[in-house]
């Protein structure tokens, strides 16, 4: 999975409030060239939460985004680039997403999330 | 603002099965490309078979773009001239003799040829010369004809209203025009065609279909879309072929992982990015709010050949102790229709841009009517066409559109009588049947495919 679905997954088990950001453990993880498509950066920017793709960049070993960002670094090609990398390249094989609220672990294999919850947790 | 005539020949494929999408189709790729409104420079026919609609374009490169993206036309045309009989629309041609923009073609140096085409009656082709003749002649041409390989084709349209079983009906207009581009409908139908492809399962949706949907969907390059019943992916694979990043989930993980192959093959087979899956249920939302695609894709299970579950159960919920939690497998219960479909319009109202739209197919038997669609304050009915299967049976590809932000309180009306589809299973497994149909379909997807019974989920 790439760091933009990581993004934009929460864990609704029961009663949860925070959900979101799931913290990674990873167990493996690997590079991807994808192509660099500025317009696509663009247009996706406002939807990514920046803080939370910064952190799990960081925990895969990736420490280059910038912690301030705004929508004037859309033009500077070199942010573009990194923020392309960390959003689209990095993908987590196998690990585990967990809930910073309640700990449930949500396993990765073969680069596919496991979100299905438990019936005592619905 | 000036604007010029433009007619779109519809493809001569399965008006059976898809009449009405097509200017469904035309009105969202008009959408797609910002064709100022009105769109239509003639009335809609009501013939539901007429292969012409005329379109106003400020540009030809509008027309161009919709046409490239359209799976339900042949192709579009410049009009030069029309007329309600041959004479008028020949007068009316010889204004373009001092039309400065269409000096070019009145050049010498340059190569052309003459066709005709005729709706609702047959031409011999010893008919057809003398009309070219009459038409080209008409106009201070130089060129050189060239039948293989012309620089301009001029196309003669004629329109004689329905049904060729009716022979001599009287000429309702014709249309002088000149072919501008072909659509991409053979290559992609070509090219993403079910028998070729490399992961598929009895429920895929055909290539024809998937594309109408992404096109519904207002899918653009750069979008995120995603399809919570992804399957084997047959409809994402369509979004995306029209460069948008894919996202798909699913509650079965055979789906997911196949068998031999995987639905991963099927997006390496077409080098395109693989998609992002997740393994989840429908009904418990996996994305944060806030967070919005810009288009949600889907042929959702009604429990006619995909018994629908989701998480959960109605025994009784005993704790899972620790040790047993990594290999417990989470229960699953039967997914009501309606259930799911009251699901997947709260859904799209909290995750869907505004102005993103839901496509989704909806199966309908003879008891169906419009009241059984479900409803939601924040999204909009834009399109709802019926795909005719059989005498009792058909399926309707729905549109809707987020028009408003969503509010807390704000959810799904349910009709107060059952609805149609909340029944379906009922309706298909009478004990008369032969289970036998349900055996693979040989996707036979170019031309539409006659098991159209495998198709409804």
């Amino acid at each position: 999975m790439k760091l933009l679905t990581h993004n934009m997954l929460q864990c609704t088990v029961k009663g949860v409030k925070n959900g979101y950001p799931l913290k990674i453990e990873a167990v493996e993880f690997e590079d991807k060239e994808a192509e660099f498509n500025p317009d696509f950066l663009r247009h996706v920017f406002p939807k990514i939460d920046w803080p939370a793709l910064r952190d799990a960049a960081e925990t895969l070993g990736y420490s280059e985004l910038p912690p301030q960002v705004d929508e004037a670094m859309l033009e500077d090609d070199e942010f573009l680039r990194k923020f392309h990398h960390a959003l689209m390249e990095i993908h987590l094989e196998e690990g585990t997403l967990v809930c910073p609220e309640t700990g449930r672990r949500f396993p990765v294999n073969k680069g596919i999330p496991n979100m299905l919850l438990n019936e005592d947790e619905i | 603002l000036w604007r010029h005539k433009y007619l779109i020949w519809f493809a001569a494929g399965d008006f059976k099965h898809f009449g009405k999408f097509r200017y469904e189709e035309l009105e969202s790729l008009a959408q797609l490309y910002d064709l100022p409104h009105p769109i239509y420079a003639e009335p809609k026919s009501d013939d539901p078979d007429c292969p012409y609609a005329v379109l106003l374009s400020p540009s030809a490169s509008l027309v161009v773009q919709m046409t490239l993206r359209s799976v339900l036309s042949q192709g579009v045309y410049e009009v030069w001239a029309s007329g309600a009989s041959i004479e008028e629309c020949i007068e009316n041609g010889k204004l373009c003799a001092n039309d400065p923009t269409k000096e070019l073609f009145f050049q010498k140096g340059i190569t052309f040829c003459g066709r005709v085409r005729a709706y609702g009656k047959k031409f011999q082709s010893s008919e057809k010369l003398p009309l070219i003749t009459r038409f080209l002649g008409a106009l201070p041409f130089q060129a050189k004809v060239d039948l293989d390989n012309p620089d301009y084709e001029f196309w003669i349209m004629l329109d004689y209203g329905a049904a060729e079983n009716k022979p001599d009906q009287p000429l309702k207009r014709v249309f002088f025009t000149r072919k501008l581009v072909k659509s991409s409908r053979e290559p992609l139908l070509l090219q993403y065609a079910l028998n070729a492809r490399e992961y598929i399962g009895t429920t895929s949706t055909k290539a024809e279909l998937a594309f109408i949907m992404a096109n519904q969907a207002l899918v653009q390059p750069g979008d995120l879309v995603y399809d919570p019943f992804v399957g084997t992916a047959s409809i994402i694979i369509s979004c995306a072929v029209f460069g948008a990043t894919v996202f798909g989930s699913d509650i079965d993980i055979r789906v997911i992982k196949g068998n031999e192959k995987t639905l991963f093959d099927s997006f390496k087979q077409y080098k395109l990015p693989r998609p992002e899956i997740i393994r989840s249920d429908a009904s418990r939302p996996i994305w944060r709010s806030g967070m919005t695609f810009d288009a949600i894709v889907c042929d959702p299970p009604y429990g006619i050949r995909e018994g629908p579950r989701k998480s959960g159960t109605k025994k009784e919920i005993k704790e899972i102790a620790p040790e047993h939690l990594d290999s417990h497998i989470p229960r699953t219960q039967v997914y009501d229709p309606v259930m799911l479909m009251n699901d997947l319009l709260n859904f799209a109202a909290k995750n869907l841009k505004l102005g993103g739209r839901l496509v989704f197919l909806f199966p309908a038997n003879e008891e169906y009517s419009e009241e059984d669609l479900p409803k939601h304050p924040c999204l909009r009915l834009v399109a709802n066409c019926e795909q005719y299967l059989s005498r009792k049976l058909s399926r309707r590809l729905i549109t809707l559109e987020k028009n408003y932000e969503h509010q807390d309180g704000l959810s799904t009306s349910t009709p107060d009588e059952a609805p149609s589809h909340a029944r379906m299973k009922d309706h298909f497994f009478m004990k008369s049947e032969d289970p036998s149909r349900f055996k693979k379909p040989k996707n036979s997807a170019a031309n539409g495919g006659d098991e159209y019974k495998e198709e409804l989920r």
